[in-house]
């Protein structure tokens, strides 16, 4: 166990071994598909490696260049936008939404009787959708009557234009007076509408022309291309499939045994979620979600991280200023809504800035780690973080719904930070 | 929106250029008469630009040398005159304020009823009139029956010295146990007075001889000189005036002109162009924003600048630190939060970056005017910021809060 070694990046090649390892386990006890990790630490990728398969069923082996579904990995980009307009002088964070989006205006709270619905306290501003603060939600709780509201008032959310959706998400109630909560939500998807209409473009548009243009973000969208479905993975879920409003609160956090101690049945199985030829990912999308609905590749992914771990800039374009992913990457939360809870689950140790979570507890987080690490992750379970105390970003892709369903994620920022020795 | 650039002082000139939108916006949608932005960073000017016009009747453009009513940026500026004092022994910080202007020896204290006052649980020290926290106010809120009083003693206030001000304040109660809030207040009126105690000189000439000659701060008094009154701004305002203290909205309706300004006070016809009885060390002076510039380099050199030295090193941070418990955070002016700052000694401080919602340094100290000037000195970065234009009241627009947006996002290096 201990260990003498040479090193890269600051990294005992040696011990970025236990990185293997991990994603291994996974993938020969058949809980995942395929998997690739990446590590990347002061210009230089420390870590890289595939495994497995992106589509079983078509036996194509995982690639650097696979695409992914990174779904919620999307509102770090919709955030940057968001920023990079905010930046141009166009709103102020604490400008209240309905000032550019006129169907937030009169807004309403309701405190837990839908018959009894009251005036916000203060109206939701930009700020409050970037931290999931102004009081909406995904609609997948129980826990409020509004819950129930979002799916009959959304109905299939595909269908809807990005304006249409304002429109009918706008007049719903919102579940707590704005700043009192955090909690997940359609936000970043009211965010994207904002992008479009202060920039004049849809989505679509301003993505590409001003990020993934810029960053070289080839094969980001909102769909992927006919003549790159043959690189899109498939995407797995548990056996008997993934259904968000039931199963969200059932984590099981299951993993593979180490070495051949195996503590759950003896191998995994998954099932087929959504196979890459059949993906509505393959056609242009109506609803242009910034909240979820982009694919992207490890490498374009990678590139977008190190923008931010460059404070802004990537080989001469320069998205935000230094300040403002500064301002970004600090916990905004007050104390007493840190950690951060998605369904039944604390983030434990994380507070959330302007569209990523914030590590300000790294004991409370149980792991390795510094101050100040940010990042997000998708259902898909894919994830980013970048830790500026460290100069570093790592990033863990696979195609399995939900994320949580496996411990994976935690495990590898484990097997990361042990590799890190100098 | 992509940026590629050339670099200033570590700021990228084309995003320097959103400052310029910014500001010609205000100029051209008609909602300011001129306006003036400085960004310097260490040791450069990395910006600076005019728009528009000081003074819209006479046609006069604005210009790098306008000079503009500062009012409250004069507070800095006495805290400063009275840390010179205090380095050089006349007085401890926590000196209670009655060892030198006796008329507060029997300072009490309202605590809801103007018939039942008490006595104050200390007495008001030197460093509460710095950080505004020995129970003084303005008179422009109701949350105290003291508030009247305020406004029925210093309903001329300019037709009374110094002296005869902080006589009839003093004689006032405090709005609260001295230490136990933050108040904005008449309290640094009282320590330009008690500068004139300690030293012996006028406010004004121990303004001159100990701080504008030797920073070479040339336009900056107590009133514009008959010589250079064509170079003195108008001052404008909402087209329905202002309430000082009342509830600012910003609510930019044109009047019946068709003008969102219209103009609160000419410059010939000024009371700043003629010697004030009343020295106000808490907004009486005029300045521009080359003498202003020189302020701000001073502070941000640590307290010399050209080899005159004003302040150590070491009280300038001591001035810099926020004073206030975490209790009186954030500091507030009447309905208005200042969320993320605390106090120091005559400046505000950022103390909860998030908080302010706005890019920038912990640490970073400002202070601003009543006609809408503002500057801020960035320590961390090495570098300050100056906006200057002339529209009571502040605050009606963001602008002062945009304009270090602008600034900040085009700092790169």
């Amino acid at each position: 166990m201990t260990t003498t070694q040479p090193q890269r990046a600051g990294f005992s090649v040696h011990r970025l071994a236990r990185v293997d390892n991990l994603l291994q386990r996974y993938v020969e006890g058949g809980y995942l598909a395929g998997a690739i990790g990446l590590i990347y630490r002061k210009g230089q990728v420390a870590y890289k490696n595939t495994f497995g398969h992106r589509d079983l069923e078509a036996d194509l082996p995982m690639t650097e260049d696979t695409i992914f579904r990174i779904y919620s990995m999307t509102k770090p980009i919709t955030s940057v936008a968001v920023l990079m307009l905010f930046e141009d002088g166009h709103f102020l964070l604490d400008d209240p939404i309905e000032s550019y989006l006129p169907e937030f205006a009169g807004v309403q709270v309701c405190a837990g009787d839908l018959a009894n619905l009251v005036p916000p306290i203060r109206p939701p501003s930009i700020k409050d959708l970037l931290m999931h603060t102004a009081g909406l939600s995904y609609g997948w709780g129980d826990d409020s009557p509004v819950e129930k509201l979002y799916g009959q008032n959304l109905g299939n959310i595909e269908l809807l234009s990005l304006e249409t959706f304002v429109r009918k998400l706008a007049p719903l109630p919102l579940l707590y007076h704005p700043g009192t909560r955090w909690r997940y939500s359609r936000a970043t998807d009211v965010l994207g509408r904002l992008i479009e209409v202060i920039s004049g473009k849809t989505l679509a548009e301003f993505f590409q022309m001003e990020i993934f243009g810029p960053l070289a973000m080839t094969d980001t969208g909102f769909h992927v291309p006919a003549e790159s479905v043959a690189r899109f993975a498939a995407c797995y879920s548990p056996p008997g499939g993934f259904n968000f409003g039931s199963d969200l609160a059932n984590r099981a956090n299951r993993r593979p045994g180490h070495r051949n101690a195996y503590q759950e049945p003896a191998a995994g199985s998954i099932s087929l979620y959504d196979a890459p030829a059949k993906s509505r990912y393959t056609r242009p999308p109506t609803f242009l979600s910034g909240g979820g609905g982009l694919v992207s590749t490890l490498g374009d992914y990678l590139r977008f991280t190190q923008m931010l771990l460059n404070e802004g800039v990537l080989d001469g374009s320069r998205l935000l200023g230094p300040k403002t992913v500064q301002l970004m990457r600090a916990n905004h939360l007050p104390p007493d809504l840190v950690p951060i809870e998605i369904g039944d689950g604390p983030r434990a140790g994380h507070g959330f800035g302007l569209g990523m979570s914030a590590l300000v507890d790294p004991h409370a987080f149980g792991f390795p780690g510094s101050v100040g690490i940010y990042g997000w992750g998708g259902l898909a379970t894919t994830r980013f973080w970048i830790d500026p105390l460290e100069e570093m970003a790592a990033l863990l892709m696979t195609q399995f719904i939900p994320s949580d369903y496996y411990s994976i994620e935690r495990e590898f920022t484990l097997a990361v930070y042990q590799a890190l020795v100098d | 929106m992509t940026t590629n650039q050339t670099q200033r002082a570590g700021f990228s000139v084309q995003r320097l250029s959103r400052i310029d939108s910014l500001l010609e916006r205000y100029v051209t949608e008609g909602k300011l008469a001129g306006v003036l932005g400085l960004v310097c960073r260490n040791g450069e000017t990395a910006y600076c630009n005019a728009f528009g016009h000081r003074e819209l009747e006479t046609g006069q453009p604005m210009t790098e040398d306008t000079i503009f009513r500062i009012y409250s940026m004069t507070k800095p500026i006495t805290a400063v005159a009275a840390l010179m004092l205090f380095e050089d022994g006349r007085f401890l910080l926590d000196d209670p304020v009655a060892d030198y202007l006796p008329e507060f020896s029997d300072a009490q204290v309202c605590v809801g009823d103007i018939d039942n006052l008490v006595q104050p649980q200390r007495p008001p020290s030197v460093k509460d009139l710095f950080m505004h926290t020995a129970g003084l106010s303005y008179g422009w809120g109701q949350d105290s029956p003291v508030e009247n009083l305020y406004r029925q003693t210093f309903g001329e206030r300019q037709q009374l010295s110094l002296q005869e001000f902080v006589q009839s304040l003093a004689a006032l109660p405090l709005l609260y146990h001295p230490g136990a809030r933050w108040r904005y207040s008449y309290a640094t009126d009282v320590l330009g007075r008690l500068v004139e105690v300690i030293s012996g000189k006028s406010l004004d000439d121990f303004f001159r001889q100990e701080i504008f000659t030797p920073l070479a701060m040339d336009d900056t008094d107590f009133h514009v000189h008959a010589d250079s009154v064509d170079r003195f701004s108008a001052c404008y305002c909402p087209p329905g005036g202002f309430t000082l203290g009342s509830d600012t909205d910003s609510d930019d309706k044109p009047d019946d002109n068709g003008s969102a300004i219209a103009l609160h006070e000419a410059s010939r016809d000024s009371r700043f162009t003629r010697p004030p009885a009343f020295l106000s060390g808490g907004g009486g002076l005029v300045s521009t924003l080359g003498d202003y510039q020189r302020f701000c380099q001073m502070l941000l050199n640590g307290g010399a600048l050209d080899g005159n030295r004003l302040l150590g090193p070491k009280t300038v941070e001591l001035m810099r630190a926020n004073h206030l418990p975490p209790s009186l955070i954030p500091i507030g002016i009447g309905d208005n939060v200042d969320a993320g700052y605390g106090f120091g000694l005559g400046v505000s401080v950022l103390m909860d970056l998030p908080a302010t919602s706005t890019p920038g340094s912990v640490g970073n100290y400002a202070w601003g005017g009543a006609a809408s000037t503002q500057f801020w000195i960035d320590p961390v970065e090495n570098m300050f910021g100056i906006f200057m234009t002339q529209f009571m009241p502040a605050g009606h627009y963001p602008i002062a809060r945009e304009f270090r947006v602008a600034a900040y996002q085009a700092l790169i290096d």
